[in-house]
């Protein structure tokens, strides 16, 4: 059994990878709005399952559908903001009104998709261009590549964003601090619908380059929801690098507990894990974004 | 006060929290270049002044025209394209964010201004405030309240605002700081920037303006010049109330 241990490693950081990119929007959303996204998951969803369609049943050339998949989801997510949270936000609802309606959202959004595209698994090919990579006893396929790969540009990207561009520095602003955000004359509506166009361009993303591994469906966001909200717990909400940290502690959890201790039980035995964590580290492995300013200040 | 072109007329404000009234119909004006000061206790309605000229609350009633335009309801990120900055109470620096990132963010709405004109007036703002400069790449949680203070300052200057309003920036701050970041302020008004001071130290205010309006349970109670109203104890009543009991 112990033969099998780099191989489940490697599947674990590779599943890891997708939660923790979906973390990561979880962060920016909640950074900037306060809210938990409960539709975050819906986001890998339809990216798989939009580049599935147009690319099986419109007949578009992949990168084409890969394209055009993302942007609908972008699109989407920013509908979402302005259908279901800026009416709430401009009259002052509480916390529990944003859940509810994401809940709401996550609950309408499959059965479209099952309605209007498959109610079956839909996969597409992969992207190829990568020669699968042998380490030692595993072999890392071409998509398992394009997965890391991505993740990476990602993690970069995002980071150079939020370090060096005025936009990313007054996104941080306005998550520490709204009121004074606006005072700066940043516009802070934008602000939260770029976090919300942001959060489905990460999940679009991630739904794409995984969706070639393990195929997808309509009712697969809710499981990534979850996930992704556990992986931005242990990496300390907001945190662009714990929630990466955050998603590959969670994908190996899930590995090696299926291999070793039960496929059956596979995601008990990994939420009673991270239940185990949480109580020994409350806030997660790193600090969340606004922490810092509540401590010291 | 002939002499003084009115920058910021303000006519019968009234803001309410709820069923509370803040404010109470105030009037006052602001001169070009002028140090005015708002001095009153607690709950007198001071914040709530501020919070409605820089647009962080609604308006119930009443009128805000700032340089002939009117601005009661322009919505508060909008206020700084006109001049009007803020320096919060309690500083509220961004303190996950470095000391340059505050001062960058305190220039956003010149986004599309050169950028070699922004640089410039940072240099001009670690120059007044040189203890910055030592700090630039510290993150803003990280300074000592005064620091924090000066950051808060040169944060809305970064916008070249022509009216600063200033809440309570003497709170938590030992005196001999806040003397200093005083007469930055005084440096400041000396070369034609208009303040709005509001402060619980009634003393530090009229010592510091020209003109002042005291604040009582929403209502401007007297106004006049600082010396004056200094000089006449009138101030003591009002903090104390007619009797000497708090009011």
């Amino acid at each position: 059994m112990m033969d099998l241990l780099p191989v489940l490693l490697v599947n674990g950081i590779v599943f890891g990878a997708i939660y923790g990119i979906n973390a990561i929007g979880f962060g920016i959303v909640y950074n900037t709005t306060g809210i938990i996204n409960f539709a975050q998951g819906e986001f890998v969803m339809l990216g798989g399952m939009l580049t599935s369609a147009l690319y099986a049943q419109a007949h578009f050339s992949l990168p084409l559908a890969i394209l055009g998949g993302i942007a609908a989801t972008v699109v989407i997510g920013v509908l979402i903001e302005r259908i279901a949270i800026r009416p709430l936000w401009r009259r002052g609802a509480k916390d529990w009104t944003y859940v509810f309606m994401l809940f709401a959202v996550a609950t309408v959004l499959p059965n479209l998709v099952m309605l209007w595209i498959s109610r079956d698994p839909q996969t597409f090919p992969s992207f190829g261009g990568m020669q699968p990579i042998q380490l030692g006893s595993v072999t890392l396929s071409g998509q398992a590549l394009w997965v890391l790969g991505v993740t990476v540009v990602v993690v970069v990207v995002l980071q150079g964003f939020f370090n060096h561009t005025l936009l990313g520095k007054a996104m941080k602003a306005t998550a520490v601090n709204r009121r004074v955000a606006a005072w700066m004359g940043i516009p802070v509506e934008r602000m939260v619908v770029l976090s919300f166009a942001l959060a489905a361009l990460l999940g679009a993303v991630g739904g794409v380059v995984f969706t070639p591994l393990i195929s997808t469906q309509f009712d697969a966001g809710i499981g990534m929801t979850l996930k992704g909200f556990a992986a931005a717990i242990i990496g300390g909400m907001g945190n662009i690098r714990g929630a990466i940290a955050g998603g590959l502690v969670l994908g190996i959890l899930e590995s090696l507990s299926t291999a070793f201790i039960s496929s059956v039980y596979g995601d008990a035995v990994t939420y009673g894990i991270l239940f185990v964590i949480l109580l020994i580290w409350p806030t997660g492995f790193f600090r969340p974004l606004i922490e810092l300013q509540q401590e010291e200040i | 006060m002939a002499a003084v072109i009115v920058m910021l007329e303000v006519k019968d404000l009234r803001v309410s929290y709820g069923h509370i009234e803040a404010l109470k119909g105030v009037s006052m004006h602001i001169g070009h270049g002028e140090f005015v000061g708002v001095i009153g206790s607690n709950g007198a309605g001071k914040t709530s002044l501020l919070m409605a000229l820089s647009g962080a609350v609604p308006v119930r009633g009443g009128s805000v025209i700032f340089d002939g335009q009117d601005v009661t309801d322009l919505p508060q990120h909008l206020r700084v394209d006109h001049g009007i900055a803020i320096v919060p109470e309690g500083r509220e620096v961004f303190g996950p964010l470095t000391v340059m990132e505050n001062l960058e963010l305190g220039g956003f709405h010149r986004r599309r201004a050169s950028r070699a004109e922004v640089r410039r007036d940072q240099e001009m703002i670690l120059d007044l405030f040189p203890i910055l400069r030592q700090r630039v790449r510290q993150l803003a949680a990280t300074l000592s309240g005064g620091e924090q203070q000066m950051l808060a300052i040169g944060r809305a200057l970064m916008s070249r605002p022509r009216l600063l309003l200033l809440d309570e920036p003497s709170l938590g701050l030992a005196p001999m700081v806040f003397y200093e970041i005083l007469d930055t302020l005084r440096r400041l008004h000396a070369d034609g920037l208009a303040c709005l001071l509001v402060e619980q130290d009634a003393h530090i205010t009229l010592g510091t303006t020209s003109r002042s309006y005291v604040f009582r349970t929403g209502l401007i109670v007297t106004e006049g010049s600082s010396a004056e109203l200094r000089r006449s104890g009138l101030v003591e009543e009002i903090y104390l109330g007619p009797t000497g009991e708090p009011a």
